[in-house]
Parts: structure tokens; C-alpha cells; sequence
């Protein structure tokens, strides 16, 4: 089993968007695709991740419509729109100049600085 | 950013249009999920319940999940404020569990919300549309006079002129209105308006004839047959749906008509006819601005606008001022929408102006309303505190509060749409007794629009006496008042806003509520006036003779001509009733008595005053029985002769009025009134005493100024108070002269009963000159009720706001004064304990009480007086108001204090530390 990480907070919302931008998906698959991506190391609260949903919908970042799940029940689609897709590219960039900043600030050594 | 908050608002609405959908989406999707992850776990090897378990435990209660899924919808604040048919139904149990809160609260706002919704409905009339097909292309012409904005429709030359010349209106008509006796076979005589119209009046309204045809340009040729259409209702009343009546012959005055057509129902136009003459008038026989009074109206032209039309007649109108100086100078034709001729455009800012005033007075009577409620909601802080703490969120509280606002204010809306819908058929009865029918477009009923402006007005009352206090009630000290709760005392934390409460409580009410109550007792006592002499045997009528539209060449003598008629006609008349055994004795009369015109007056020794004057038969007084104060009546010498008076028709609008002739004094005698002795010479003697007027009085009024005159006698005031009180009420009588003539006249009956005279008596008319009309003819005492019928409304419609208003006042300053002497009740109970002494305790709490009390009264006399003044000069009658009600307020606070100050005193000390 991976190691396992604490989602940060803040941070489930971009990953709804990354989730859905490879594909459309229904809730459960959201969930199931980022722990896919994350190699299984990301594991959602399934109780935060309706609100989460209709929040994005509600700001216009996702849109859904009904279909047909695989195993032909009725679902409900999530994919990403213009509005989240933007987004989810300013959030992406904003996330790695975090991460490059807080790893050059870890990895300092005392010959560093 | 846009695309946001369109995404928003779109969300928002599907929640907010389908609150049952987005709810079952939700289950929907949970279901799935809930399955999905079950199957997942079965794979893992769980055994399908346990699997189906977890699954359920790890997505948790869907009613929490679908309560955050509508919380990130946005729609959280909504779900608070939603309420449900229980909330209803405890609102409705509350109403019966505070019944005096029900009826007082419910019937002001009842009360105001019908009179604001009558207002509308009558107001809206006037914004209707005309009936008629593409009826907003229709328009009116007029001539304005720039100097004083008036209208001069003496307009036939122009008319000509724009019929040939316009080309962004076409079919352009005139009318005018004359009144005429409709004399059919049978002999009965009857007045009725009959609209002269140009042929093209027709073509403009577009409505075909239902039998027969409508006028046509060759009718308006001199010399053709005299031709009339006749209207729907006159059709089915005077003709008894004659189907043949087509080609029969009627007489209009001494004119015999033919009837060529009869108009379908509810056609009235111009304005409300029934008859319709060809207009022949031939502008060539008048001066310019001379001549008939016509209004002229047209359609636009395919493709013109009303801008157009209005610079086409600007050019027009330029080029008349600078070719005849001296008639069309200072005129101006405006082209309008067809009803603004009637309507009178700068009445709208007037009435929207009082449409809002109303609607103040509907909010300050529910902000009265909401101390109420407020002062019940401080009564159940426990209740709200204990439902607080079992999880009900504020807004939930606010809701289930405006819930009862609603009952509350549903109930009154319904009420006031139950008071408006009689008010508006008494209005409609009143119209009907007056013979006065509206223009063919307008309608009072009880219109979708003011149905809907009742329900707003009542949803707007629910907010303001249900959410206001609520929010007030569930504010910062809920919890507090939780801590507080479970040590026995629930007090709510009141402090300056309750203070402010009482003191802009009793401010208001002293202030505003004089001007209220003075205002209704003066409408009340003239609108309820008995007239003080015999009425009840009398019969009143106008009588009037048919005038044609003479041309401005011979108009001299024609006025002439016509005076000297009418005069033989009248004394023609007058022998034959006098002849009749049932008519016991004729005056005439110059008006209604009590609608007196005003004039300066000098009396000698005393400044000049301005004060009623009339003209009266000399037999008058000694016919109506009107008691003589002093001096004596007039005599058949005082009368004097008339000189020169001729009736004309100085406006042209086909009624002839009374123009005095030099006058020629030959008799000084005149008589006053109580009133007169009273206010204007100070209760002194007053035969002897002398007066003259410095300037000539009214039109038809014939006292020679600067000559004096002798006062010899003093009767009652008569009628016993004016017909309003803009209405002098100091009264100086003059004979009529002999030989001078009024329109008004009163029969006393022998025996017969007036209201069955009045058939016998267009008979007799009739007889001695189809020519001659009788109008208005009414038992005195009836055409003095109609008189008094507008004042009797307003008294009504004052008098029940008034009443409310101070009823809601005084409830509302014994809840709060109750309620705040209630609040210290532990204090209290503690100082009794500690045994203080029972008449300081009892003089503090009073203290207090009246202090803030006091405040509020003070800043109300403060502004009374100025409020007061507003509505006129300030009188001892208008003090002695204010002073009532400043004691009645303080009386009121003092009773709410008496019944919680001695339940408080009752107190046993350990209940009193019990509850703290």
C-alpha cells in the first residue's frame, strides 16, 4: 500500500477540476480517479465531496448532465467548463510555485544560505 | 466574473424554481454512489450486508449530505427563511392566543391597506387605455394659452384649418356637448347630453353601428335631414330595444330627428354619450376664438408619431402668431394622447405624490403593529431561546415568526379587499344617484392590478411586523438569554432601543395624531350637518333653456333675444305652478344654500372681512322657515328692480350664465347671518349697522360697490353649518331683484310627495316650451344629502384611519410601558425583600415609566403645533385636541403601568430571588 497523505485544505477543489478535465465523470468516479492519479496515496472524505461538487457547479467551474453509468444505471456527469478549465491552469501554476518554493526552503543547508 | 455570476444566479434559481427536483437529484446521485462503493467492497471481498453497511456509514446521513449540497447551492439563508403550513397554523393559533394583538393590529392594517388599495383602484382608472381598436394612435388637439396654461377650445377656424392641412393625423373630428329635451311619442321630456360630432368621430373610433349605420359626412350638410344615432343603453332604456327604431322620428328640443343608427353597448365616444347630432358649424360665421367650444381629436397617420404630430402643429402654430398677432400670440397647440385631455397630465404627480403619502401611512401603521408584535415576541424570549438551543437556526426563527406575520397580515389584506370592494361600489352608487357616468374607458371595480397591489402591500406588512421584530428578538442576546434561562429569568436586554421605542411612540402620537382627529371632527361635523330649516316638503330643480351657437355677428342680439324668451318663459311657468293645487308656494334660489361665493367686505367701525354673500328670493326665509334673530325679513319693497342683466354664454360651452346689468340700487336693505354677528361683529348689535363692498363682487352678483348698505335683520345660520369648510360661514343676504332671474328653483308641495312630483312637473315644463329643461330635479333634503355625499365619504374614510391610527397608538404604548414595568420585576421584588417601602417603590417605577413617557410627549407638543398649523391657523379647537390627546396617551401609559406594578408588588421576596 502507498503511503498515504493528508489532503491540504483548499486543495480538494483542484483536484475535482483536474479529475473531471481527463474526462467527464460521475461523483464516484471523481473520487476514484484522484485516488487513481495520486497513485492512491489521496483518499477523499466522501462527505466533502458532494458539497464540493455543487459548489464548483454553482461557480460555473463544472457543468453536469444525466446519462448512463457502465453498469447502465442513471448518473449524473461532471466536466469541466471554459470558467475551470482556467482556472484549474492558474491554480496548477500557483500549486508548483508553492511546492518549488517550499522545497527550495526545505532542502537549505547552513552552506545554503 | 460575468459568466459567474450568471452561473450563480442560474444555480440559484433551479433551487430556488425547483426545490423538489434538486432534492431528488441529490438521492439520486447518493444512491448511485452509495451502490458503486458497495459493489467496490464486495469485490474487496466483503459479504454484501456488511459491504452495503459500510458503504452506508462511510458516506454518511444523506439528509446532512443534501443539507450541505443546498448550503453550497447557496441556498442555505432560503432553507432558513422557508416555512411550512405549520408555521402557518401556529401563526393562525397565535393570532386566537393574543386576541387583542388580532383585532387591533389586524384591523389598522385592514383599514389602511383598504384605503390605499381604493386609492389605487381609482387612481389606475385614470391610466386605462381606451377601449377601441389601436386606441393608442388616437389623439386630441387643444390650444393651450401660454400666458396662464389654460386650454381655449373656442378653436372651429383652426379646426378647419388642421382638417386640410395635418398630415400626421388624419380623420381629424370635433365635437361638442349640448343638452337637449328628448321628447319621444308619448310626450315625456326628458334632458339628455347629445354629442354634435363630425362624421369622422365615427370612422376614427372604428365602431360599426349595430343596426342602422352611424353618421356620415353628407349629415353634416346644411339643409340635409336632420339625422340622430343613439346609443346602447339609451336604445334598451328609453326605446325598449326597438328593433325596427331605425327611420323612426324623436324630437331633441323643438328639433324633430331622424334615427338613423343605434351604437353597439359600451360605446360612449367621445366621452360618455348616448346621442349623437351632426356637428354643422360653418367657421366662416364666427370671429376667431369665438364661437362654440368643440374638442378636436384625430387618428395618427400610418407610420406619424406623436413627436411628429406635435412639430407639424408647431410650425402650424408659429405661423399663426406671427399672421394674427392679436388672437394667436400667446396660443399654443399640443397634440396628446386622446384621454389627457381629460385626465389632466400634471394631476399625475398629485396622485402619485398621495399613492405614496398612503403607502407611509400604511407603513407607520405597521411599524405600530411591529411594537406589538414586538413587545409579544420579548414575552416569548424563552420560547425562541429554548427552540434556539434545540438547533433551530436564526433564520429558521425569523421564518417561523414572519409566518405569523403573514397570517396576520393575509387576514388584513383580505379584510381591506372586502372594505374596498364596498367603498368602490358606494362610489359607483354615488355616480349613478348623481347621474354623473364616467368616460366610456374607465371602470371602478376592483381590478387584478389592485388585487395585486393589496397582496404586495400585505406581504410588505408581514416583513415589516413579522421579520423586523423577529430579528430584533433573535439579535446578539439569544444566548444570554439561554444562560439566563436556566436560572429561572428570561429578560430580554432592551435598553435604549426600548427607551427610543416609547419615547418616538408617544412623539408621534401627540404630534400627529391632533392633526388627525381635529381633521376628522371637522369632516365629521359638516358631513353630518343637519340644515336647520324645512326641507322635507320642498322640490328642487334647475331649469334651463335650449341656446344654439349664434354667429359672432348677431351674438349681441341673439343674448338679447334669448334673455327676454327665457324671462316670459319663466314667468310663464311660474303662473302655471302657481296655479297648481299642489304646489303650495315657488322661491327662487341662487345656488344650493351653503355654496356661497366669498367677497371683501367693509362694515363700518370694524376691519375689512372677507365673508359669504348670496342673492335671495325675499320669501325665502319666511318659505323655509328659517327663524328670524332679529330685525325683520325682507319685504316685497326691498327687491328692487333689475336693469340690464342678460343671460349669455360667455365660454361657449353651450350654457347660458346670468351676466348683471349696471346695477341699479334701489334698495340698501340686506340681511347676515348669527355667524356674521358673531365672528364679525363680535356678538354686537348688528340692525343699522352699515357695510359696503370695495370692489364688485362675483359674475352675476349685482351690488353696486362703495355704496353702503344697512343691515335689517338677522336670521339663522343657514344652513346650519356650509356645505365644507372652505365655505365662508359668516353669510350677508341680498334681495333678488324683481324680474331677475335664477336657474334654481324650489317648490313646497300641498299634500304630494315630492320625489313623485317630479314627472308632473316636466309635463307642465314641456308644455309651455319643448325648449325648456328641467334639470336636478331633487327633494331638497336629498340634494342636500348628495351635496354632503363626497363629505360624508371623506369623513368616513378619515375618521376610521384617525380611529385606528389612535387605537394602534394607545395599544401600542400599553404594551411597551406594560412590558417595561414587567422587566423590573426582580429588581423590584429584591428592594421589597430588602424592604424598602412600598410607596418609594411604587413612585420609582411610575418615575421611570413616565419618565420615558413624558419625553415623548414633550418632543410631541414640541412639533405639534407645527404639524398642527400645516393644516391651518391654530385655534383654541385645534390646542384643546392636542391637549386630549397628550392626556389620553399619558393616561394610557399610566393604566398599562397599575395592572404589572401591583402584580409586582404582590411578589413574594423568595420568588423574586427565585428568579434572579
Amino acid at each position: 500500500m502507498p503511503d498515504s497523505a493528508e489532503l491540504l485544505p483548499g486543495t480538494l477543489d483542484v483536484l475535482i477540476l483536474k479529475a473531471v478535465s481527463l474526462g467527464k465523470l460521475h461523483g464516484y468516479g471523481v473520487l476514484l480517479r484522484i485516488e487513481q492519479i495520486s497513485g492512491g496515496a489521496l483518499q477523499i472524505q466522501q462527505g466533502a465531496l458532494y458539497p464540493a461538487l455543487y459548489r464548483l457547479e454553482h461557480q460555473g467551474l463544472i457543468d453536469s448532465e444525466w446519462g448512463t453509468s457502465d453498469n447502465n444505471r442513471k448518473a449524473k456527469f461532471y466536466r469541466l467548463t471554459v470558467a475551470g478549465r482556467k482556472r484549474l491552469g492558474e491554480e496548477t501554476a500557483s500549486w508548483n510555485r508553492l511546492v518549488q518554493a517550499i522545497a527550495r526552503s526545505l532542502a537549505a543547508t547552513p552552506q545554503s544560505i | 466574473m460575468l459568466s459567474g455570476l450568471i452561473a450563480r444566479a442560474r444555480s440559484l434559481w433551479k433551487g430556488v424554481a425547483s426545490p423538489k427536483r434538486i432534492d431528488a437529484e441529490m438521492e439520486e446521485e447518493f444512491r448511485l454512489h452509495v451502490d458503486l462503493r458497495t459493489a467496490d467492497l464486495m469485490r474487496k471481498g466483503l459479504a454484501p450486508d456488511e459491504a452495503a453497511r459500510v458503504a452506508r456509514v462511510e458516506f454518511g446521513k444523506t439528509d446532512h449530505r443534501r443539507q450541505d449540497g443546498r448550503r453550497a447551492r447557496g441556498l442555505g439563508p432560503l432553507d432558513g427563511l422557508r416555512f411550512s403550513w405549520l408555521d402557518l397554523k401556529l401563526g393562525a393559533r397565535m393570532l386566537v392566543k393574543y386576541p387583542g394583538l388580532t383585532i387591533v393590529g389586524g384591523l389598522g392594517m385592514a383599514v389602511v391597506i383598504a384605503v390605499s388599495t381604493t386609492f389605487f383602484a381609482l387612481a389606475s382608472m385614470l391610466y386605462a387605455g381606451l377601449p377601441l381598436d389601436e386606441g393608442d394612435r388616437i389623439v386630441s388637439i387643444e390650444y393651450v394659452d401660454a400666458r396662464w396654461r389654460e386650454e381655449d377650445p373656442r378653436i372651429i377656424h383652426d379646426f378647419e384649418a388642421w382638417r386640410s392641412e395635418l398630415k400626421s393625423v388624419t380623420d381629424l373630428g370635433a365635437r361638442r356637448t349640448i343638452q337637449r329635451n328628448l321628447i319621444t311619442g308619448d310626450g315625456r321630456a326628458e334632458p339628455v347630453s347629445v354629442a354634435e360630432m363630425t362624421a369622422s368621430g365615427f370612422r376614427v373610433a372604428r365602431v360599426p353601428a349595430m343596426l342602422g349605420r352611424h353618421l356620415l359626412p353628407s349629415d353634416e350638410i346644411a339643409g340635409a335631414p336632420h339625422t340622430v344615432v343613439i346609443g346602447f343603453d339609451a336604445w334598451r332604456a328609453r326605446f325598449g330595444s326597438d328593433s325596427s327604431i331605425v327611420g323612426r322620428d324623436v324630437r331633441l328640443g323643438g328639433v324633430t330627428h331622424s334615427v338613423v343608427g343605434v351604437m353597439p353597448q359600451g360605446f360612449g365616444f367621445p366621452l360618455a354619450h348616448q346621442y349623437w347630432t351632426p356637428l354643422r358649424l360653418d367657421a366662416s360665421d364666427y370671429e376667431r376664438r369665438k364661437g362654440p367650444a368643440i374638442q378636436v381629436f384625430g387618428r395618427l397617420a400610418a407610420g406619424a408619431t406623436l413627436a411628429r404630430a406635435q412639430t407639424e402643429l408647431d410650425v402650424y402654430g408659429q405661423r399663426l402668431a406671427l399672421d394674427l398677432p392679436r388672437t394667436h400670440a400667446e396660443l399654443r397647440p399640443v397634440v396628446m394622447p386622446y384621454q389627457d385631455a381629460f385626465n389632466g397630465s400634471d394631476e399625475i404627480w398629485g396622485i402619485s405624490l398621495m399613492q405614496l403619502l398612503i403607502v407611509l401611512l400604511v407603513g407607520v401603521v405597521c411599524t405600530n403593529v411591529a411594537t406589538l408584535v414586538y413587545a409579544r415576541t420579548a414575552a416569548r424570549q424563552s420560547e425562541i431561546a429554548v427552540r434556539s438551543a434545540l438547533g433551530a437556526s436564526r433564520p429558521r426563527i425569523v421564518g417561523h415568526l414572519f409566518a405569523e406575520g403573514l397570517v396576520l397580515s393575509g387576514i388584513a389584506s383580505a379584510v381591506g379587499l372586502a372594505i374596498t370592494q364596498i367603498a368602490l361600489d358606494r362610489i359607483n352608487a354615488i355616480l349613478v344617484s348623481l347621474d354623473a357616468p364616467l368616460a366610456f374607458w374607465m371602470s371602478i371595480h376592483l381590478s387584478a392590478g389592485a388585487v395585486v397591489y393589496a397582496v404586495v402591500l400585505g406581504a410588505l406588512a408581514a416583513v415589516i411586523v413579522g421579520v423586523v421584530p423577529a430579528l430584533k428578538a433573535t439579535g446578539t442576546y439569544v444566548n444570554a438569554s439561554l444562560q439566563r434561562l436556566s436560572s429561572g429569568a428570561t429578560r430580554m436586554q432592551l435598553g435604549r432601543t426600548w427607551t427610543a421605542l416609547i419615547v418616538a411612540q408617544a412623539a408621534f402620537a401627540v404630534a400627529v395624531l391632533p392633526v388627525a382627529v381635529h381633521t376628522a371632527r371637522v369632516f365629521i361635523g359638516y358631513g353630518t350637518a343637519k340644515p336647520g330649516y324645512l326641507t322635507n316638503d320642498f322640490l328642487l330643480f334647475r331649469l334651463r333653456m335650449d341656446r344654439d351657437a349664434p354667429a359672432s355677428a348677431g351674438a349681441a342680439t341673439y343674448d338679447r333675444e334669448f334673455t327676454a324668451r327665457y324671462r316670459a318663459r319663466q314667468a310663464d311657468l311660474v303662473r302655471r305652478l302657481e296655479s297648481e293645487p299642489e304646489i303650495a308656494s315657488l322661491v327662487h334660489l341662487a345656488g344650493i344654500p351653503g355654496v356661497a361665493p366669498r367677497a371683501n367686505v367693509e362694515v363700518e367701525e370694524v376691519a375689512p372681512v372677507v365673508v359669504g354673500t348670496e342673492r335671495v328670493d325675499v320669501g325665502l326665509f319666511d318659505a323655509l322657515n328659517v327663524p328670524i334673530v332679529a330685525g325683520r325679513m325682507f319685504n316685497a319693497g326691498d327687491a328692487g328692480v333689475a336693469v340690464g342683466g342678460e343671460w349669455r354664454d360667455a365660454d361657449g360651452d353651450g350654457f347660458s350664465e346670468y351676466r348683471a346689468g349696471d346695477a341699479v340700487a334701489t334698495s340698501t336693505a340686506v340681511m347676515v347671518n348669527r355667524s356674521f354677528v358673531r365672528d364679525v361683529l363680535g356678538g354686537a348689535n348688528a340692525l343699522g349697522r352699515r357695510l359696503r363692498y370695495p370692489d364688485r363682487m362675483g359674475e352675476g352678483q349685482s351690488a353696486v360697490p362703495t355704496m353702503w348698505y344697512e343691515i335689517v335683520g338677522v336670521v339663522n345660520d343657514y344652513p346650519s353649518e356650509p356645505m365644507d369648510p372652505d365655505r365662508p360661514r359668516s353669510m350677508i343676504y341680498h334681495p333678488l331683484a324683481e324680474g331677475e332671474l335664477t336657474e334654481m328653483m324650489a317648490i313646497r308641495l300641498r299634500g304630494a310627495s315630492p320625489s313623485a312630483f317630479g314627472d308632473r312637473l316636466r309635463e307642465i315644463v314641456a308644455t309651455v316650451d319643448p325648449s325648456l329643461r328641467v334639470h336636478d330635479i331633487r327633494p331638497f333634503d336629498v340634494a342636500l344629502r348628495e351635496e354632503h355625499q363626497a363629505m360624508r365619504m371623506t369623513a368616513l374614510g378619515i375618521g376610521i384611519v384617525t380611529a385606528s391610527v389612535l387605537l394602534l397608538s394607545a395599544a401600542g404604548i400599553y404594551s411597551l410601558m406594560s412590558f417595561t414595568v414587567e422587566r423590573r420585576r426582580r429588581e423590584i421584588g429584591i428592594r421589597m425583600a430588602l424592604g424598602a417601602d412600598r410607596s418609594r417603590v411604587v413612585r420609582g417605577i411610575f418615575a421611570r415609566a413616565l419618565g420615558q413617557l413624558a419625553i415623548g410627549v414633550g418632543v410631541g407638543i414640541v412639533l405639534a403645533p407645527l404639524i398642527l398649523r400645516l393644516e391651518g391657523p391654530l385655534t383654541a379647537a385645534k390646542m384643546v385636541t392636542a391637549v386630549v390627546v397628550s392626556v389620553l396617551m399619558l393616561l394610557v401609559g399610566l393604566l398599562a403601568s397599575i395592572g404589572p406594578t401591583r402584580r409586582t408588588l404582590r411578589i413574594q421576596p423568595t420568588e423574586a430571588l427565585k428568579e434572579g
